[in-house]
């Protein structure tokens, strides 16, 4: 049985690691890549950025079907939109991503860094639901005046089930993705701050 | 960061570089992971040293990074020591009766600290290295009260582990 009371003095009794680093391994070290979540999240972000805002391009004859059906005025606004808070959302990232410091405290640097994430996930969030609700109208629309036998109604529970569907399964894959990064990080800081309510 | 400071950092972290190994122990499990860690907090010191203002001491600064990076920052493939390892090992210390018990015995409490959770890790890693409850909260970023109570916490936790 080892003696738990004289931890400090085992602590201090212990050895230079095995592993020693020269000089040169530092030098050579400091000049690699970090592997860090925050580079991580930084790079998927840049991706999801960049999908959000490529994603109309591939849907050119989107705005002649919305003429078609008299919602171009809708279709427009939309995109206007759409481009408009991602200007926001990504100034909003940036002036966050910038503001984590990793020698802040263990809590404020977890907690910049659930912000920055949080910010971009609202901004799909909001490109999903402006894409369903856009989607939505058009599969009415267009379905409406091709399918005329169809009942109206099952039309509209069709439409919905199926953009539910393709956003739920967006949001599962999203969720994969940060949950493997972030699972950690959130428990360390829920841990925190937990600490500190109940303290 | 110009070649001067870099030359002064490359030094600073060398001689210091002590206690950075003891966190890498601590929060990983293996060479590869150890060696891997050091690295990353290696380039995290080395971005954010041109903002060190030298208000505290280089190790002061170094340890509240490395804290950070291996909290925060670092992606391992986890393997989780079981506490049953821990017992095993125990066992075999009792069993043998090791004479260079020391080593044994550092090596042991690593791997209790390693069955921690990753703040029972930095609050007994700070414990150990004698760090003021008031640096220790810092760190943290919660009071030094609530600090008292977490590590109280986590001592137990630590004693219960090594004596079961």
């Amino acid at each position: 049985m080892m003696a738990a009371d004289n931890l400090k003095e085992i602590w201090k009794s212990q050895n230079m690691s095995k592993i020693q680093f020269s000089e040169s391994d530092i030098y050579s070290m400091i000049h690699k890549k970090s592997a860090s979540i925050v580079k991580w999240i930084f790079y998927i972000s840049i991706i999801e950025f960049v999908v959000m805002l490529i994603v109309p391009v591939f849907m050119k004859d989107t705005s002649s079907k919305m003429e078609e059906i008299h919602m171009l005025n809708l279709y427009r606004i939309s995109n206007l939109l759409s481009y408009g808070i991602a200007v926001i959302f990504i100034i909003l990232f940036y002036k966050n991503y910038k503001n984590i410091c990793v020698h802040d405290s263990v809590k404020k640097l977890m907690s910049d860094i659930l912000k920055t994430r949080k910010i971009v996930k609202s901004y799909v969030g909001f490109q999903l639901l402006l894409g369903g609700i856009v989607s939505l109208i058009l599969i009415l629309k267009t379905s409406g005046e091709i399918t005329q036998n169809i009942n109206q109604s099952m039309l509209w529970v069709v439409a919905v089930v199926g953009v539910i569907i393709v956003l739920g399964l967006m949001w599962l894959f999203y969720m994969l993705i940060y949950g493997i990064l972030l699972n950690k990080l959130r428990g360390n800081y829920k841990e925190l701050v937990k600490s500190e309510q109940t303290a | 960061m110009n070649q001067e400071l870099e030359n002064k950092f490359v030094k600073e972290l060398k001689d210091n570089q002590g206690i950075i190994h003891k966190i890498c122990r601590a929060y990983t499990k293996g060479e590869a992971q150890h060696k891997d860690l050091f690295q990353e907090i290696s380039i995290q010191l080395f971005k954010a040293y041109p903002k060190f203002r030298g208000e505290s001491k280089f190790s002061t600064w170094m340890y509240r990074v490395a804290i950070n990076t291996a909290i925060s920052l670092y992606r391992k493939k986890k393997r989780q020591i079981k506490t049953s390892e821990i017992f095993d090992n125990l066992k075999e210390l009792e069993y043998k009766g090791y004479d260079d018990t020391k080593d044994k015995q550092v090596e042991l409490l690593y791997q209790a600290i390693g069955s921690l959770n990753d703040i029972d890790k930095a609050l007994v890693l700070m414990y150990l290295e004698d760090k003021p409850y008031t640096e220790i909260s810092q760190v943290l970023g919660i009071s030094e009260v609530n600090a008292r109570v977490k590590m109280n916490r986590a001592k137990t936790k630590l004693k219960n582990i090594l004596n079961p």
